[in-house]
């Protein structure tokens, strides 16, 4: 296995630099500069042209990929176009809002998820089912943002329980955290927990369906054993891949969420930065959203083994 | 049963912490609330700046002049000037008393400093072209050729040029000319933190979240009236919070419920229900910024001045004035703000909405139906909902009008580049007509975004440019509106409009027709 994690990891290097590039030359096609963006409709020219100068963007597109990735490689990421601030260190924090509440909605969301799934599952067409499959289907359909707005208006507004605006981290004040967190926790726990249950639920289905499932209630055993001892870990696997690029997905910003409750996350650290054509911030984000994504896949792949014994790495 | 009710034990933990950490939020002595739709960018004036950052700033900083809510130029930090009879040589006297936030007394050497600074080449000043002739455009040239300070309560500035806007590019809301001590910099020469004279002073800025900013303790207002950006700036609230809150829906939904005290630039389809609550206080303002439909007149089909004409009198102004801003903001097709003193009816001057007419025109100049695209954006609501009702309003006269949506930094470029036939856009305010005609009038080979070439009005500019006298400026700006409404070199719609919620115990916003506020001078009921 860790031979096998080793080569995943020595893979990931090449695969980073192609996102670079990718990522360098999407960002240069695109029309819109970060000068005149920052000029904005008071530019003149020379001001523009000075502002190029500044930026480095006056060199040869080659020039500029290699000198970024000589920094990148320094662990230097550049500085913000827009704010001046150096990226790494932006990025890191921005990435600690996120994971605060992802971090903890992904958590409940499986806790509450994959058992519902299985319940769901092992009574099918019973009235506990269709209550799951209408979750399912009402949290899969409705857009977060809206959610959002909705606890917005009856916790914030209505009830004035909780803060509407703002953000403290929990490394600040954990109980105030709470109240900030609340909400937005609440708002995406709703969409894993139904994407969640939604693979839950079918991969039991699936494993029920099984020859040694039958062999098991054959030989006598307890439906409870059935499904908690012999379902459940191999209905798990699949969950456990959705469940993986959820939450690899998430991490890279939940920028709906970070913007309908104006938490300081990486989505909408990123998002603001391609509205801003801030080169720097684009690109770091993008690799450490590449870089999430690698890791949380590797996690995933070796944790195959605990469920399912079959798998061999 | 057992995790059932561990489960259970959990949740109620949780709620009462929640119930516990609510009263952190909703009691103690809270500064005003202030949301801002982005982050602010920066704390150096004039550099890296935006609407939000020039907002902050100005809490913080102070120049020898500011303009008053009026338009005219009043005293800040001089107390008075005189002009040499060449207009070449201004002599400014500063005004007593006056401490920096580190308590050092201002003097003509911290004016110099400033000004020294922000003229060198590596300052990354934005207006540095105004006042180093380094700018190609109408509005540049001017060269400060010395500054000299003779006592310390004196500045004195050397132009090469006698100039009609030299003290209103001092004033210049979106480059500051500050005066700052030089602690605002690190002991490396590079920008720490403002270090100014303005009434508050900064407290902290967490990036994506807030500016906070703390009354500046050794403050003296001047004694006139505020005004606009020039008189009294008391700062009567000890902290002001600039929060950043991105979402117009949820900045009104913390408004509503007592975690902001203001939100800017409200969308009118919100403004009805929000008159309703009595807890808010809606205020109207017009406004000097400028929306207009851009365009090429170096396009093949753009450039015969009858087609132009046609698309002129097929907007029915009034009408997106009506649907787009629900009747609030002003009709205006001139470069001259409705707001500004040097209004007149003669820039009412424009080619009236006449279908009919339009389409005699477009057969004419042989229009026969090519595609006149319209580019515009999704991000600026106004530009969106313009650009839709133009091409309804063109369709309907027989021009062929698609829009062509990008994101804003993809249109921007084109605009910079001139790339484009038509465009919604809306112009920043700016607070002397002469800068929005610096900045239309030219030649398109050079600047992209000229929108208007002929060399009667480029002479009229250049006029208008060194003209002192407010009668002369006047008619000057006639003679321009009157050229531009035969040309049509560009079909201005209306001035904005905004309207500022505030919470209703929070009383005296500064606002004015230059689109942005001011918080000194403001009073709230104790919470």
């Amino acid at each position: 296995m860790l031979g096998y994690a080793l080569r995943r990891i020595a893979l990931a290097a090449p695969t980073l630099l192609l996102v670079s590039l990718i990522v360098f030359t999407i960002m240069r096609a695109v029309p819109g500069d970060p000068a005149e963006v920052m000029a904005g409709d008071l530019a003149t020219p020379e001001y523009v042209a000075e502002l190029r100068r500044r930026m480095g963007l006056d060199q040869p597109l080659p020039v500029q990929f290699v000198r970024w990735l000589g920094s990148v490689a320094r662990g230097d990421l550049g500085t913000s176009i827009m704010t001046g601030e150096p990226v790494l260190p932006a990025m890191l924090s921005r990435l600690a809002v996120t994971a605060q509440v992802v971090v903890p909605s992904f958590l409940l969301a499986l806790l509450i998820a994959i058992p519902a799934g299985l319940i769901a599952a092992s009574r099918r067409n019973t009235a506990v089912d269709f209550a799951t499959v209408t979750f399912v289907v009402a949290g899969l359909s409705v857009p977060s943002f809206w959610t959002g707005l909705l606890l917005i208006l009856f916790f914030g507004v209505q009830l004035q329980w909780l803060p509407t605006v703002g953000f403290v981290s929990v490394t600040e004040d954990f109980t105030t955290a709470l109240t900030y967190l609340a909400l937005p926790v609440l708002s995406l726990l709703l969409v894993e927990m139904a994407t969640v249950a939604r693979m839950a639920r079918s991969s039991t289905i699936e494993v029920l369906g099984q020859e040694y499932i039958t062999h098991a209630r054959a030989k006598g055993l307890p439906e409870r054993k059935v499904i908690w001892r012999h379902a459940l870990p191999n209905a798990v696997a699949p969950v456990l891949t959705v469940a993986g690029l959820l939450l690899g997905s998430l991490l890279g910003g939940a920028a709906v969420i970070e913007t309908v409750f104006t938490l300081p996350g990486l989505g909408r650290f990123l998002l603001e930065g391609i509205y801003a054509r801030d080169y720097p911030v684009v690109q770091g984000t993008l690799l450490l959203v590449a870089l999430i994504k690698i890791g949380v896949n590797l996690a995933v792949d070796l944790l195959y083994p605990v469920f399912d014994p079959r798998v061999r790495l | 049963m057992r995790s059932q009710r561990v489960a259970f034990a959990l949740a109620a933990a949780l709620v009462v912490a929640l119930a516990a950490a609510a009263p952190a939020f909703a009691a103690g002595a809270l500064p005003l609330r202030i949301a801002l739709n982005a982050d602010i960018r920066g704390l150096e004036p004039g550099v890296n700046r935006d609407a939000n950052t020039d907002l902050v700033i100005h809490h913080i900083v102070e120049g020898l002049v500011a303009h008053r809510a009026d338009m005219s130029i009043g005293p800040a930090l001089a107390d008075s000037w005189t002009t040499s009879a060449d207009g070449k040589t201004y002599t400014f006297k500063l005004r007593r008393g006056v401490s920096f936030h580190n308590g050092k007394p201002l003097t003509s050497a911290e004016v110099k400093w400033s000004w020294d600074r922000y003229l060198a080449p590596a300052s990354g000043w934005a207006c540095r072209g105004w006042f180093d002739g380094s700018a190609s455009g109408a509005d540049g040239g001017l060269r400060i050729e010395a500054i000299e300070t003779p006592d310390a309560g004196t500045v004195i500035f050397r132009l090469d040029r006698p100039s009609g806007l030299f003290l209103a590019q001092l004033a210049s809301i979106q480059c500051p000319s500050a005066v700052l001590h030089p602690a605002s910099l690190d002991a490396q020469g590079k920008w720490r933190e403002p270090v100014a004279t303005g009434p508050y002073k900064l407290a902290d800025w967490k990036r994506g979240q807030y500016v906070e900013l703390v009354r500046h303790g050794g403050y003296v207002p001047r004694k006139e009236p505020r005004s606009g950006y020039a008189g009294a700036r008391v700062p009567s609230i000890e902290r002001l919070r600039f929060v950043v809150v991105p979402e117009e829906v949820a900045a009104v939904a913390a408004l509503r419920a007592g975690s902001i005290d203001v939100v800017q630039n409200v969308a009118v389809d919100q403004i009805p229900a929000l008159q309703k609550n009595p807890a808010l206080r809606v205020t109207h303002q017009s406004l000097l910024g400028w929306t207009a439909l851009l365009l090429n007149t170096r396009d093949p089909v753009l450039r015969d001045v009858r087609v132009r004409q046609a698309l002129a009198r097929a907007i029915d102004r009034g009408q997106a004035v009506k649907v787009n801003t629900g009747g609030y903001a002003k009709v205006n097709s001139s470069a001259v703000p409705v707001d500004s003193a040097y209004y007149t009816p003669a820039h009412r001057a424009w080619p009236p909405y006449d279908l009919q007419k339009a389409r005699e025109l477009l057969r004419a100049a042989g229009y026969r139906g090519a595609p006149i695209r319209i580019q515009t954006n999704r991000r600026y609501k106004n530009m969106f909902d313009n650009a839709l009702m133009m091409q309804a309003m063109l369709q309907a006269a027989g021009v062929r009008a698609e829009l062509e949506v990008m994101d804003w930094a993809a249109q921007l470029a084109r605009y910079q580049a001139g790339e484009f036939q038509l465009s919604s856009f809306s112009f920043s305010a700016r607070l002397d007509p002469a800068f929005t005609y610096a900045n239309l009038i030219g030649d398109k080979g050079k600047r992209g975004t000229v929108q208007w070439e002929d060399a009667a009005a480029s002479q009229l500019l250049e006029r208008l440019m060194t003209q002192v006298d407010a009668a002369d400026r006047k008619a000057t700006m006639e003679q321009l509106h009157q050229r531009m409404a035969v040309q049509v070199p560009i079909i201005g719609l209306y001035n904005g409009h905004w309207a500022i919620v505030t919470r209703a115990d929070v009383k005296d916003v500064m606002h004015w027709p230059a689109g942005t506020l001011a918080f000194w001078g403001v009073t709230r009921a104790s919470r």
